[in-house]
């Protein structure tokens, strides 16, 4: 439903706008993630690619595991850090209307009722 | 080096620390039980059994989170897979490195905006507010009753399963089970083939959840979660320096730790599991009992090369000098023979038991002289599976399922609705990730040292956490450190349990009792049925652990997936598409939970079996079940009526243009 479907003085909230705009980018943090680490591996560390006579190794992980998971784990950590302190904005939740649910089924319920009195009647 | 007796007393000693720790542990729990059933005084009781009143800062945020997301499995069947299937772990829980960012950033924000607007305290009250619609709302209502009752019982089994493993050396344990439960288990009935040590932990751990979460409510699970979560990442960075300093003692000089230990693992073979004939010199006069860690140097041929252990406890009975076919599991990898057999004192090397007629079975991938390396690459050994441990498709599968499947548990969305404020959630998911990475790397490392320090624990890798956790504290001389460590599968599986509970019972109770039967109840009653039915749920819950139904565990698989197939879809469209209107979620909901289903179903005919699911180009059912989801939202809702502009003002709109509410 776009905004000329609604009446002319109808504004976005802020909060759903900022919300989506995040939600997509850490969709696309996870396409990243997904197209970095398992397409490394398969190349790097299936079936034959890795010679265990000789196993290369960083800080003692196997090297298709270092680049391939490690590497990628850290970055998306730096990413996180940015995330909640840079681009993540401190958006205004509102008040929470407890129990506003429950009186607006009860509200209906009386008019419904009311209604099928006037009927009756 | 210890002998046999020092190693038994070793655990012996461990785990009567762990007895000490879980005793501990109640205590402390059901004091926060008691502090939370104070706030319970003073508040919208509803909004703060049920949802803590949306007030959780940070740490109790964060932690409750990462405590509900990590259930017993981390902390039992993670390291059990590491120890089993070596450096592929990394790769099987890689996605984590993005699964707090996901599971909390995506959804968030928004559902805990939302839920406020409308006042919901449950996810089927989002649902049925977001649409106006009563019958959306008991769909959803009955499929989080549907799947987490089966969840539930299933929890609870996992958590005795874990509380009788990590006690099965106290002897106090033993004795204490056999005269509790020992008459009942043998007098048949609901009662009849159960352990009589299965049913004292089920008992003990179900009283306790059960107890301190229906006194305490919501505020008791999360502040009992903040505890464990503590307790876990406490226990592993522990561990990760102990573990390497123990391998640096096998070292060459030159080489690091971690290094080694890779090299090390590089040349191994998984050992074959099978059977043999035990034969004993000369009959004896009384029966001799092997404990089921027995270790039998092989005395044939060959027998510098060949060292097995048997699976279970074997029995030979007074008067019998053999048994056949007896459970074994077969050393392979040369280094391991040799770090095993230095391990042993010589009156452990020499049983003075023969060893004949050995059958083992070699893995399905692993064992081939092509497979070599199996521990330090990709798709790691498997007994079962001639695809290996994870093939490449079950690697992207897993990436939906931990980080996008997640965000789609309805467990996690209540604890999206509870947080306090905006700044709270940005920086939970940054406490979050340094805690996954705290947690889930280092784990990797820790159980890859595993192999080389205690040779031979496939045979009940189930145990391997509390072995490594005793092993490790009594080697570094802190021998009460063992009962921290082994906390962590109790504080894991707790943290899992309780919130589960919660769940089913706030659905009963919120979603349709009050939203369906009486809202106009007055406090004081609603009060009671929370009471009473989170006491219901739980006990019936313990019941039904007592003989639980078969392929409990394949249950747990289904139903995480299915959950994510029924509510992710509807959920996210709810949350982001102005447009979304009931028609279209009610569709995607059910053609979510129909095709992930179906898959299920088709496993019967191409596999044999329900829990052996037909995988579409050999991708778990989840990716389907997403897909099928997220297009029919799409596409129904297209095809029917635009929403009501007031629904959409109220839920999407700035807040001064909201309709008033009632």
């Amino acid at each position: 439903m776009s905004k000329s479907e609604l009446d002319p003085e109808f504004e976005f909230d802020p909060v759903f706008l900022h919300s989506r705009r995040e939600a997509i980018v850490i969709f696309f943090i996870w396409v990243t993630a997904i197209i970095w680490v398992v397409p490394f591996c398969y190349f790097q560390g299936y079936g034959g690619n890795v010679n265990p006579e000789s196993i290369g190794m960083i800080i003692g992980i196997p090297t298709w595991l270092f680049w391939g998971v490690f590497v990628p784990w850290v970055v998306a950590d730096i990413f996180t850090v940015w995330f909640c302190f840079f681009y993540m904005q401190d958006d205004e939740l509102g008040e929470a209307h407890e129990g506003a649910d429950i009186e607006e089924e009860l509200a209906e319920m009386r008019s419904a009722n009311g209604r099928s009195q006037e009927g009756g009647a | 080096m210890e002998t046999l007796l020092d190693s038994s007393l070793l655990f012996a000693a461990g785990s009567n620390s762990a007895l000490l720790t879980f005793c501990l542990y109640t205590l402390a729990v059901f004091g926060i039980a008691w502090l939370s059933n104070r706030l319970l005084q003073s508040k919208s009781f509803m909004s703060e059994y049920f949802l803590g009143s949306r007030s959780l800062g940070v740490w109790a945020f964060a932690l409750t989170f990462a405590a509900t997301s990590s259930s017993g499995g981390s902390f039992t069947g993670f390291p059990s897979k590491i120890y089993t299937h070596g450096w592929v772990l990394a790769l099987w829980i890689g996605s984590y490195m993005v699964v707090p960012i996901c599971t909390m950033g995506l959804l968030g924000k928004r559902l805990n905006q939302v839920a406020r607007i409308s006042g919901a305290i449950t996810v089927p009250d989002v649902i049925r507010d977001r649409f106006h619609s009563k019958y959306f709302g008991l769909l959803a209502v009955s499929l989080i009753v549907f799947f987490m009752s089966f969840n539930l019982v299933a929890q609870f089994k996992a958590g005795s399963l874990i509380l009788q493993t990590l006690l099965s050396d106290v002897d106090m344990f033993h004795t204490a089970s056999a005269s509790m439960f020992g008459s009942l288990t043998s007098a048949g009935g609901m009662f009849a083939g159960v352990k009589p040590g299965y049913l004292l932990c089920l008992f003990t751990f179900g009283v306790a959840v059960i107890i301190y979460t229906t006194y305490g409510g919501f505020h008791a699970v999360v502040w009992t979660d903040v505890m464990q979560g503590v307790v876990m990442v406490i226990g592993v960075l522990i561990m990760l320096p102990l573990a390497l300093y123990q391998v640096g003692k096998l070292a060459p000089p030159d080489t690091s730790s971690l290094e080694y230990t890779t090299r090390e693992m590089a040349k191994m073979t998984p050992p074959e599991p099978g059977t043999a004939t035990l034969r004993l010199a000369s009959a004896r006069g009384e029966d001799l009992l092997l404990r089921g860690d027995t270790w039998l140097p092989f005395t044939g041929p060959a027998a510098d090369q060949r060292l097995l252990r048997l699976t279970s406890s074997v029995m030979i009975p007074a008067g019998q000098t053999e048994m056949v076919g007896v459970g074994i599991l077969e050393l392979t990898a040369p280094g391991d023979i040799t770090r095993k057999l230095a391990q042993l004192t010589p009156a452990e090397s020499d049983p003075g038991i023969a060893v004949e007629d050995v059958v083992t079975t070699p893995y399905a991938y692993g064992s081939a002289r092509e497979h070599a390396g199996a521990f330090v690459s990709a798709p790691g050994p498997s007994a079962s599976d001639v695809n290996g441990f994870l093939p490449v498709s079950l690697a992207i599968s897993f990436f939906f399922m931990w980080a996008i499947s997640g965000s789609g548990q309805p467990s996690n969305m209540v604890r999206l609705m509870a947080f306090k404020d905006a700044r709270t959630l940005r920086l939970s998911i940054f406490t979050v990730a340094m805690y996954y990475s705290a947690i889930y790397f280092p784990l990797v490392i820790i159980f890859c040292c595993a192999r080389l320090l205690i040779p031979g624990m496939e045979a009940e890798s189930d145990r391997i956490m509390p072995a490594m956790a005793v092993y490790l504290s009594e080697n570094a001389g802190v021998g009460w450190l063992a009962g921290l460590l082994v906390a962590a599968p109790f504080a894991a599986v707790m943290s899992t349990v309780d919130s589960f509970l919660l769940m089913i019972s706030s659905a009963l109770v919120r979603d349709i009792y009050q939203r369906n039967i009486n809202p106009a109840a007055e406090e004081k009653m609603i009060k009671r049925l929370c009471y009473l039915f989170t006491l219901i749920v739980g006990t019936a819950a313990m019941i039904g652990a007592i003989n639980p139904p078969q392929f409990l565990q394949d249950i747990i698989v289904y139903v995480g997936s299915g959950l994510a197939a029924c509510f992710l879809a509807p959920i996210v469209y709810a949350l982001y598409w102005p447009r979304a209107n009931g028609h279209g979620c009610i569709a995607g909901m059910l053609a979510g939970f129909g095709a992930h289903l179906a898959l299920y179903f088709g496993g019967i005919f191409a596999n044999g079996s329900f829990f052996r699911p037909y995988r579409i180009m050999n991708f778990d059912p989840i990716i389907f079940g997403l897909l099928v989801s997220f297009a029919t939202v799409y596409v129904v809702t297209k095809m029917t009526p635009a929403p009501p502009a007031e629904l959409v003002k109220k839920y999407f709109g700035k807040p001064a243009t909201r309709p008033s509410m009632s």
